[in-house]
């Protein structure tokens, strides 16, 4: 394996040139930004709070959109506007949350798998085999309609919240791409000369793990959360609008929960309907974008990758000394 | 390592599966604190001997894992259950009084028909759609492919359902959907033209007669896929389709073909919402493959060779872009399932998935329990022969 092919991956200013040429990357990356500062910013945004009580009459209900109420309002005669920015917040933390958990435990199953090899790396194959053949949403709807929500351990009683059952389901059963993605990673890292040299030198598997692969793992395990991101968020808009979610959560899924349940098809009330759909298409969205950009830019093998649209022949490679030609890309920008 | 060895390998791993699913699915709903299997005989109205009674009609009075106070050890809930269902016995549902396999074949066949035709139907779209764009690659119709699978990737398919179902149940006049479509249409052509516009004149090669074909050619397939759209949307707003249901309540059918014909109308709605979210999915899967095949230097010898566009993409091309789409079937599997629990919940569809949510909301967990292991394991049965059936299409890895 030539020593050449340890294509850095790019930092600091590189990364930043590399993602500005990449539109699509930018795209993704507004939309998702101005959806968090949405969420960040809900209170002084949104015209009223979803969570205060109001007394309503039967005119608040479903009232179409109008200067006071810009999204109409919903089956409880709140403004669907301020539900649709506040949603966000939830929404998002769900998200987050659930794919940092996957990346936690994707990641180190597959640090492990790669690094150790062997029986280990079989068994945590095997593992992640058997969970991307069950079907994914049916096992979260079992498993989140099961757990209870009280449990008493050593007398003491504990109540989980539903969220938190969601969060961890989500979580649970969302490693399987990170963690195929990490082993291969580092099964191509750890072959590589300063690592032998490394080892040579004496330094500890601990060492080597947190040194050398870590660090270039780390960059396409980040890009790999934001794709994971987009599927969590999915996974609970799902739940929720099955009706497995938290009633009392103000997320897009329970909104659609409600809406749809509760009559806003059958009235042709689609500002109950369409707003917190749209919230969750322009994150996914913005995620996906985000996450293949930063995929094709921080991963060392697909930057060739003839298919990727950011393609672009470097104009001055560390191989090909001054005087030199560069072979030229083949039609369609040339495989490896 | 030969192929027998592999299919040997293949069947023993889809068997080990499928038993750990079994058992899976087993200790989910008894082990689980708050014994759900016990909730169906908690009801408070009945006296005490009538739950006892019941506790043992459905065998919940034996211990779970192994029966250790003397006897056969087998004679505990777990292997009463693996007997059960070796002999095809899933238990009696709760809340119907009905076998539970009874309830479940009843529903299967439901979502297998929508799935199906969705599945296929998108197939061939997306196959056609994904060939065309990896042919035009960098055209304005790849760019509309890929915007549009991203999109469709994008939108749950619940909300998917749900915008169908405000399209076909809305009662816009033709005069109506024309006018507003038409100013979104409006809206969207300006912003593409702006958008296109600068890129389009700046190229420096062409004359400007160039540069305005290839701008009336951006127009054009922009304006064709409006087109499309407003085609679309008009089908589903005037087509009179029902919006839920499988059958008209209450009518009976003097023939095959009334059936059918009612049939087909309930299933459009669905098939539409379930077909676009795969169609997504192929055409990018399509398009990626066939690119990269395009690039192998074995077109580039067919090329000069003689043959042409078309001899090349039916002998050589099409054949291998196609495997990834097979196995991409098989992942779908998974997703389809998925899909169709949500399709079926927003348009009550009485198939296997709103079995599932249904049984969740009454709390029948014998039927619950049912379905959740059918779908697991026929989910895994079909990855498993697509798996077997992948390495009878691609050689190479079949000495893995």
């Amino acid at each position: 394996m030539a020593e050449n092919d340890l294509a850095v991956i790019p930092r600091g200013r590189d990364f930043w040139t590399a993602f500005r040429r990449n539109k699509l990357g930018i795209a993704g990356a507004i939309l998702l930004g101005g959806m968090i500062l949405m969420a960040l910013l809900a209170p002084l945004v949104a015209p009223y709070d979803p969570r205060q009580t109001v007394e309503v009459t039967l005119e608040d209900i479903y009232a179409p959109p109008s200067p006071e109420h810009l999204l109409g309002t919903d089956d409880g005669g709140k403004d669907v506007l301020s539900s649709f920015i506040y949603g966000a917040r939830i929404s998002m933390f769900v998200g987050f949350t659930a794919s940092f958990i996957a990346m936690g435990i994707g990641g180190l199953a597959g640090l492990v798998a790669g690094y150790y090899g062997g029986r280990v790396s079989n068994l945590i194959m095997r593992i992640t085999d058997i969970l991307l053949v069950i079907p994914d949403l049916p096992l979260m709807v079992v498993l989140v309609a099961l757990i209870p929500r009280k449990v008493t351990v050593f007398g003491a009683r504990l109540e989980f919240p539903v969220l938190a059952i969601i969060i961890a389901v989500i979580g649970l059963l969302g490693w399987t791409s990170t963690a195929r993605l990490v082993r291969s990673q580092v099964l191509s890292v750890k072959e590589r000369q300063f690592v032998t040299r490394a080892r040579a030198v004496g330094a500890s598997n601990a060492h080597i793990i947190r040194h050398h692969i870590f660090p270039l793992v780390f960059p396409l395990m980040l890009a790999n959360t934001v794709l994971v991101i987009s599927t969590s968020i999915l996974s609970e808009s799902s739940l929720s609008f099955l009706g497995l979610g938290d009633p009392t959560a103000v997320t897009w899924g329970e909104m659609l929960h409600f809406a749809f349940s509760r009559g806003a098809m059958s009235g042709g009330f689609w500002w109950a309907l369409i707003p917190p759909g749209i919230g969750i298409v322009i994150v996914v969205f913005g995620c996906t974008l985000l996450g293949n950009v930063l995929e094709e830019i921080l991963n060392p093998r697909l930057k060739a990758h003839h298919l990727s649209p950011a393609y672009q022949p470097r104009k001055r490679s560390p191989a090909t000394m001054p005087g030199e030609v560069k072979p030229a890309p083949a039609s369609g920008g040339g495989g490896e | 390592m030969s192929q027998r060895d592999y299919l040997i390998r293949k069947l023993a791993w889809g068997l080990f599966t499928v038993l750990f699913v079994v058992a899976l699915n087993f200790f989910l709903f008894r082990i689980m604190p708050g014994d759900p299997a016990k909730a169906g005989v908690k009801d408070p109205r009945l006296g005490r001997e009538q739950q006892e009674a019941l506790r043992v009609r459905f065998g919940l009075d034996k211990p779970v894992f192994l029966n250790l106070e003397g006897g056969n050890p087998f004679d505990s809930q777990f292997f009463i259950y693996l007997v059960n269902l070796a002999r095809g016995d899933l238990g009696i549902s709760y809340k119907e009084n009905r076998p539970v396999i009874d309830i479940l074949l009843d529903r299967l066949w439901r979502t297998v028909v929508l799935v199906m035709v969705a599945q296929i139907v998108s197939i061939l779209l997306g196959v056609g759609l994904g060939l065309l764009a990896a042919w035009r690659r960098g055209s304005s119709f790849d760019v509309w492919a890929l915007a549009f699978s991203l999109i469709t990737w994008s939108l749950p398919t619940f909300f998917l359902g749900i915008i169908m179902l405000i399209l076909a149940s809305s009662r816009m006049s033709l005069v109506g959907l024309t006018r507003t479509l038409g100013i979104m249409g409006g809206l969207g052509a300006v912003l593409v033209v702006l958008w296109r516009l600068p890129k389009v004149l700046r190229l420096a090669d062409g004359t400007l007669a160039e540069k305005w074909l290839r701008l009336i050619n951006t127009l054009l397939t922009w304006g064709g896929s409006l087109v499309v759209l407003y085609l679309f949307v008009l089908f589903v707003v005037r087509g009179g389709f029902p919006t839920g249901g499988m059958e008209t309540a209450g009518r009976t059918y003097p023939s095959l073909a009334s059936y059918l014909l009612d049939l087909g109308k309930h299933m459009v709605l669905p098939t539409i919402t379930f077909g676009l979210v795969l169609l997504g999915e192929y055409m990018i899967i399509m398009r990626s493959s066939v690119l990269e095949i395009l690039s192998e230097d074995y077109i580039l010898t067919a090329k000069a060779k003689g043959l042409t566009n078309w001899q090349i993409l039916r002998d050589h091309a099409l054949k291998n872009a196609m495997l990834p789409i097979v196995t991409l079937i098989a992942l779908n599997l998974g997703f389809t399932v998925s899909g169709a629990i949500q399709l079926e919940t927003v348009f009550s569809w009485p198939g296997l998935g709103r079995t599932i949510f249904d049984a969740l909301s009454k709390l029948d967990y014998p039927v619950l329990q049912g379905a959740f292991l059918l779908l697991a394991v026929s989910v895994i049965l079909a990855n498993l022969s697509a798996d077997l059936l992948y390495s009878y299409l691609d050689p190479r890895i079949r000495n893995v």
